[in-house]
């Protein structure tokens, strides 16, 4: 991925103040937030995804992250942890702030910022390993060797991923005899061992039944009080469920940030309202 | 999808239309009844209330089922939490105007103490209120929903003034009419009630129109 930013110069992050009369992106500048995103642009080739995106993610809030397909909503959640460094001929302008630090920085490795701001994705991607291996794995190659931590930490996130109940007598067994529901949340917990600070969720529940869906909504709403969550979903009512901020994207424009009841009871853009309501297109 | 939706929207809309249509009728005639003293016709006004309240249920139900369907969100939530308590403001005013009726039933079998003045005044005022409110209602009209808000002082003052006269008039000067009088001084406040309804109405259209919640808040025009 390619930094177009012709300013190589540390990013000014003083610069808060969005101006936007109709009130549409509503950033609480009160807060100080986990993740400050500045006129971010995102190309894939000549193609541009993302346009001037202005928003703030709020430390142990959900954010909701709405908007048809293709409006950019991965592209955008991807960038946050730069898993869009993968895609190839892609280029990215604009600020991002993990806490004030510049995502961008090359001191900053991709990796390290990973670690930090995990992902969990569309369709549960377990490794055909056992249950407990799938968590252990990912801690080892993240340079932890005791096996006894390890132990403990496996347990521990798997008991916050609300899973340990239903596999603890099963560890040792292969993580794709699994349930998708419980495939999602072992996804969860192996992304919880890390120990991030942000979780990005893409769709967590596209692929699940209505009861593994409700199970992760629960999830994410406990999980909400030790982490940052940004969640994709197609679903507004997930997102009225889950989420205590929404931003509507369109077309690789944020056309709308604010408050979820905001949003959903009384939005500011006509565009906002006609794809909530089911008018859209 | 969609198309079904505002469809069931509309069909939400012109029963409430209809329902405020016969609610209309059902004070008129409650105060022709008072006015001419006319039994039969008070008889009637309560009788036609069953039917008031059943468009009330009805009404009801095609919320409840469009909320199942379809999760209404922003304009069209509001648009339904308005119309289940503009509903049920309605139906209250309908059995206001069964009160009224009865006055005139306990009335009807008294010579006039007075020509009526201030309580036509009275009827009038808060019949525009209704008229007014519906109006706000359907075109989702914030200043007539202001207007209607804004009327509430005048009906007040009107009702305060029938009570002052027939109190000091007649209930004090002339005690055997003190019947008479004190049913009209009811009336006065059937009326001043459903105006405070109609006030209600319009607060939810402000509601509706712009998600703010005005109810109690009046100062602030
Ligand atoms: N790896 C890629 N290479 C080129 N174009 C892509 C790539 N990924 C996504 N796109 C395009 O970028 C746009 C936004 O895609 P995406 O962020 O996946 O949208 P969403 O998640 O909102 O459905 C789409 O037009 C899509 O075709
Ligand atoms: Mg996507």
């Amino acid at each position: 991925m390619l930094r177009l930013d012709t300013n190589k110069n540390k990013p000014d992050f003083s610069s808060t103040e969005i101006r936007d009369p109709l009130n549409r992106v509503h950033i609480d500048v009160s807060q100080q937030p986990k993740i400050r995103v500045r006129n971010l642009d995102f190309y894939y080739d000549e193609n541009q995804t993302l346009k001037k995106i202005n928003m703030d993610i709020y430390e142990k809030k959900v954010t909701a992250i709405i908007g048809p397909s293709g409006c950019g909503k991965s592209t955008f959640i991807r960038i946050l942890n730069r898993m869009s460094d993968f895609a190839a001929s892609s280029k990215v302008r604009g600020e991002i702030s993990l806490e004030r630090r510049d995502i961008f920085d090359p001191e900053f490795s991709p990796v390290e910022l990973r670690k930090r701001v995990g992902m969990v994705f569309q369709k549960p991607n377990p490794f055909p390993k056992s249950i407990f291996e799938n968590i252990a794995y990912g801690l080892r190659i993240n340079g932890v060797k005791n096996s006894h931590e390890i132990e403990q930490r496996a347990v521990k996130s798997l008991k916050r991923a609300a899973l340990y109940e239903e596999v603890k007598d099963r560890l040792k067994e292969s993580a794709l005899s699994l349930s998708g529901g419980q495939q999602q949340r072992l996804c969860i917990a192996r992304c919880i061992a890390i120990e991030p600070e942000v979780i990005l969720f893409d769709e967590p529940c596209a692929s699940l039944d209505p009861i593994s869906t409700a199970k992760i909504e629960e999830l994410i709403l406990e999980l909400k009080k030790y982490y940052t969550i940004v969640i994709v979903t197609h679903n507004m009512q997930q997102a009225l469920r889950v989420s205590d901020y929404t931003a509507f994207f369109l077309m690789g424009e944020l056309i709308e940030f604010n408050e979820t009841k905001k949003v959903f009871e009384n939005p500011s853009d006509k565009r906002t309202e006609d794809y909530i309501t089911g008018r859209f297109g | 999808m969609y198309r079904h939706f505002e469809d069931e929207l509309e069909g939400i809309k012109s029963s409430v239309l209809k329902m405020s249509y016969h609610v209309m009728d059902q004070i008129l005639s409650a105060l022709k009844a008072l006015e001419s003293r006319d039994r039969a016709m008070a008889l009637r006004t309560i009788e036609k209330d069953a039917l008031i309240d059943e468009m009330e249920i009805i009404i009801e139900e095609k919320c409840a089922e469009l909320i199942l369907r379809h999760h209404p969100l922003a304009k069209d939530l509001r648009f339904v939490l308005a119309t289940l308590k503009l509903n049920g403001d309605l139906e209250r005013i309908a059995d206001l105007a069964v009160d009224i009726a009865q006055r005139a039933m306990e009335i009807s079998e008294y010579p006039q103490i007075k020509p009526y003045e201030d309580l036509p005044k009275l009827a009038d005022t808060v019949m525009k209120m209704l008229k007014d409110a519906v109006e706000a209602f359907t075109e989702k009209n914030y200043e007539t929903a202001k207007k209607v808000i804004l009327s509430d002082c005048e009906v007040d003052k009107l009702r305060d003034r029938i009570t002052i006269e027939l109190l000091q008039k007649y209930i004090k000067r002339e005690p055997e009419r003190a019947d008479i009088a004190l049913s009209l001084i009811l009336a006065a406040r059937h009326l001043e009630r459903i105006g405070d309804h109609c006030v209600n109405i319009a607060e939810d259209v402000i509601y509706m129109a712009s998600a703010k919640i005005v109810r109690h808040h009046h100062s602030e025009f």
